[in-house]
């Protein structure tokens, strides 16, 4: 049962239609086209790519926020593309949350902290509210911030401090898989480091696979396992972050390589001796 | 040391709000007005001619010491009746909002957040009853029905929710797309929880502005309603059905219609300047 | 011989009213340019580096700004004690600025065509003088040519078609360089680059960047720049300064700070940093 991949994408396709400038005209747009690919459990998986890769179009597919024009998403070996019924979507929701890009605005702004952590656990009907309130102060401290925050309002939160309230929120129903989705972009780059560290023991202690959505690649070798490289909806290379970073084929992999901004002559070496 | 700064922001919001001159005269109307009608028995220097007792030999007397805003026709001290106007005019605003409110607001988080088909009905809907002038819709109730405070309530009522409506599916339509929204569909949230719980606390600060300023304007339609014989009927000393009675007297007995006519005024101009104020308020806060 | 810097900001400190209190947030500035010199101020949020050089303009609101300190010298002058008409030969003409985001920089429903002729003639105007004069075909000629040439000069293609999209037809890379290009129609001395880039693809920022490092070797204009992310700091300017909490705490040549930091803000900045080695 370990062995089972906790998921498996298999000929993912999405496509839009849309009216073109000519009149009447319509134009289908791949926003992802035929990706395939296998997560193992417990680990991190990176989906790479630029602004209109579709590698978000993939998160909301996974999530079910999108509609699936063809393929399959398997999730702990079951066909989740497919699932249909209320009662049936919102078991999936349990097992599969996600951690947002812009900490400002995934938090509503008019409730609390408790009130925003505590919403999983009452839309999933979780104990009572006394095992409810118990949860959400466990959860506060595992995301390291002190209890009395749960009062206060996200406007009274720091960038950082309030990424870390989203993943308290996405860890709340014990879920098996994240999709973090450009979890630390909008955070400085000492914030980062603090809250990949936290997202780093976080999966070590309730071993949690991650579908870790980014542009920054350096990000990337320190904090995955596997990676999918995508372009214009195209998946363009996979594998585990040796293979990519250090024998990657695809020129535009490379490209990507070689446009990371480095600071130590180390790092700029490695990044001449990728050949394109 | 970012979360210090935003905590003492708070209070110092409302003593803004205080420190804007006109909304503190809107208030201070507002509370007078309220006082008035609250306290309107132990005020009125004449409380029996409010229900009317007549004494033919104090009729349309000029203002003064004794009947400071002069008597009517029917001997009845007007500054009595106009303290206890007050509570008519009251009484009508805030029934009549709370039923716009009741009815327009939720029509207006379904419509903007289910969207399709569902919004297209409400919005059509909610055009309908907006062409439709109070003042029209009022007559034709009071038409069917005899003309009463509760039926002039009601006829406004018909007319006012639509307003809301409008406002707050605008609003939902705005915060749907936020990320917030979209990280609760995440967590499997019903709809109705989203719309309920998650957006509608979003758009608080716009109904309130909105219910503020709008007090006044429902008060200003009912004293119209009342001047054309469509509300409270006589004796009730509702402010509108005392300008009408006055009327005939212009211009020689002027005080029977000026007074409660400037009640009417005073009463509008306050709530309107409080509610401007509480836009400001929210405005900033919200920023 | 020593050239003269070209911008001198000495000691600047700043506060910000908040209600009845007043917040020190700059603390004695000291930054200096010399002609032709590309620099970088590189900071996390809150350190204080746009406000720094939103002053460098004038653009801050005097309340609730309060200057409690120092001073602005561009080629000698004070800025600090600019009036109206004083900015307006400074703005855009002496002093140019690039702006973060080039979704909201320019007008959506003007053509670029229109947006450069506008800023052609009407830079540094008196408001009304352009309500009463309609340019003659010299003039529109003539800024046109400018804006076919500047546009040239940011590596863009087809510039004729170019004048006449919306912003809203091209890409973001597209739309940054014609943010630039606008900057640059009356030749200012001293552009002032605020995180250029920052909302776009990293291969795209990478281009920018490159095309502002040509403009300052092959235009000899000097240059500001503003960045958050150190591994971009690092490519750009020849001096960098570092900020943290409204004060410069380290600056010097850029290889020195990031190869031998001195400070601990700084040593640790870098330790934060994911390394690809």
């Amino acid at each position: 049962m370990d062995n089972q991949p906790i998921l498996e994408v298999q000929g993912l396709k999405k496509e839009f239609i849309v009216k073109t400038k000519n009149r009447g005209e319509k134009e289908i747009v791949h926003a992802v086209n035929d990706i395939s690919f296998i997560m193992k459990r417990g680990s991190t998986l990176a989906v790479v790519g630029e602004s209109g890769s579709g590698k978000t179009t993939l998160a909301k597919m996974i999530m079910r926020f999108e509609s699936i024009t063809a393929g399959k998403i398997l999730f702990n070996g079951t066909d989740i593309s497919q699932i249909k019924g209320k009662e049936a979507i919102k078991a999936f929701h349990k097992q599969i949350q996600m951690v947002h890009q812009d900490p400002t605005s995934s938090l509503n702004p008019s409730k609390t902290i408790r009130q925003i952590i505590e919403e999983p656990l009452l839309v999933h009907k979780y104990g009572d509210a006394k095992q409810r309130l118990a949860k959400v102060r466990e959860l506060i401290q595992v995301v390291e911030l002190p209890l009395n925050f749960l009062d206060r309002y996200p406007h009274m939160l720091s960038g950082g401090q309030k990424q870390r309230v989203g993943i308290a929120r996405a860890i709340a129903l014990d879920s098996e898989l994240i999709i973090l989705d450009e979890p630390t972009s909008a955070l400085d780059v000492s914030v980062q480091a603090k809250i990949i560290r936290l997202l780093e023991e976080l999966q070590e202690k309730y071993q949690l696979s991650y579908l870790f959505i980014t542009h920054d690649l350096a990000l990337v070798k320190n904090f995955s396992d596997d990676v999918i490289v995508m372009q214009i909806g195209n998946l363009v290379e996979q594998g585990n972050v040796e293979e990519i970073f250090y024998h990657a084929q695809e020129t535009y992999t490379k490209k990507l390589l070689k446009s990371i901004p480095v600071v130590e002559p180390a790092e700029q070496e490695y990044l001449d001796s990728i050949g394109i | 040391m970012e979360a210090n700064v935003k905590e003492r922001k708070a209070p110092g919001k409302i003593r803004k709000l205080l420190k804007n001159k006109l909304t503190l005269v809107g208030l201070i109307i507002v509370a007078l007005v309220v006082f008035a009608a609250i306290f309107a028995d132990f005020i009125a220097p004449h409380p029996s001619d409010v229900t009317g007792s007549i004494d033919f030999s104090l009729m349309n007397q000029l203002p003064s010491s004794q009947y400071i805003f002069g008597t009517d026709e029917a001997g009845r001290d007007i500054f009595s009746r106009v303290l206890f106007g007050a509570r008519y005019s009251l009484i009508m605003g805030v029934v009549v909002l709370t039923v716009a409110i009741g009815i327009g607001v939720p029509l207006g988080l379904i419509a903007g957040f289910w969207g399709g088909k569902v919004n297209s009905v409400i919005m059509r809907l909610t055009d309908i009853f907006l062409s439709i002038p109070s003042i029209i819709l009022a007559m034709a109730v009071a038409a069917i029905m005899e003309p009463s405070l509760f039926n002039s309530m009601v006829a406004i009522s018909f007319g006012w929710w639509p307003w809301f409506t409008r406002l707050v599916q605008a609003e939902t339509l705005k915060i749907k797309n936020e990320q917030f929204i979209l990280a609760s569909e995440g967590i499997g949230a019903s709809k109705w929880r989203i719309a309920f719980i998650e957006i509608l606390p979003n758009c608080l600060s716009t109904i309130i502005v909105k219910a503020s300023t709008d007090i006044g304007f429902v008060i200003l339609t009912g004293a119209s309603l009342g001047f054309l014989g469509l509300g409270a009927q006589p004796p009730a000393p509702e402010w509108g059905t005392m300008v009408a009675e006055g009327r005939v007297y212009l211009p020689t007995m002027w005080w029977q219609t000026t007074f409660p006519g400037l009640a009417i005024l005073v009463t509008v101009l306050g709530f309107n300047l409080l509610g401007d104020g509480l836009r400001d308020f929210f405005d900033v806060r919200v920023d | 011989m020593t050239t003269e810097n070209l911008l001198e900001i000495k000691n600047l400190s700043i506060s910000f009213k908040n209600g009845p209190e007043e917040v020190p947030t700059l603390h004695n500035i000291n930054i200096s340019l010399k002609p032709g010199e590309l620099v970088t101020i590189v900071g996390e949020s809150g350190s204080g580096k746009t406000i720094t050089v939103r002053s460098i303009l004038g653009l801050l609101k005097t309340p609730p700004t309060l200057y409690t300190g120092g001073s602005i010298l561009y080629k000698g002058k004070d800025l600090l004690k600019n009036k109206k008409k004083d900015w307006r030969e400074i703005r855009g003409k002496e002093i140019s600025m690039v702006f973060q985001d080039p979704m909201t920089a320019l007008n959506p429903v003007f053509t670029i065509g229109e947006q450069m002729l506008n800023v052609y003639l009407y830079q540094g105007k008196k408001r009304a003088r352009r309500w009463f004069g309609k340019p003659s075909n010299e003039e529109k000629k003539a800024a046109r040519e400018r804006a076919i040439e500047l546009l040239h000069k940011m590596s863009l293609p087809d510039p004729e078609g170019l004048l006449e999209r919306y912003p809203f037809e091209l890409s973001g890379g597209m739309r940054q360089r014609i943010v630039i290009a606008l900057a640059l129609i009356h030749t200012p001395k001293l552009l002032i680059a605020d995180e250029p880039g920052t909302a776009l693809d990293v291969t795209v920022q990478n281009s920018i960047n490159k095309e502002l490092q040509r403009l300052v070797k092959e235009e000899g204009i000097s240059m500001l720049y503003i960045t958050h992310n150190l591994g971009v700091a690092k490519e750009m300017g020849e001096r960098t300064y570092v900020m943290q909490y409204g004060k410069v705490v380290e600056e010097g040549n850029t290889e020195d700070v990031f190869l031998r930091p001195k400070e601990t803000y700084t040593k640790n900045l870098l330790a934060a940093l994911p390394k690809l080695v």
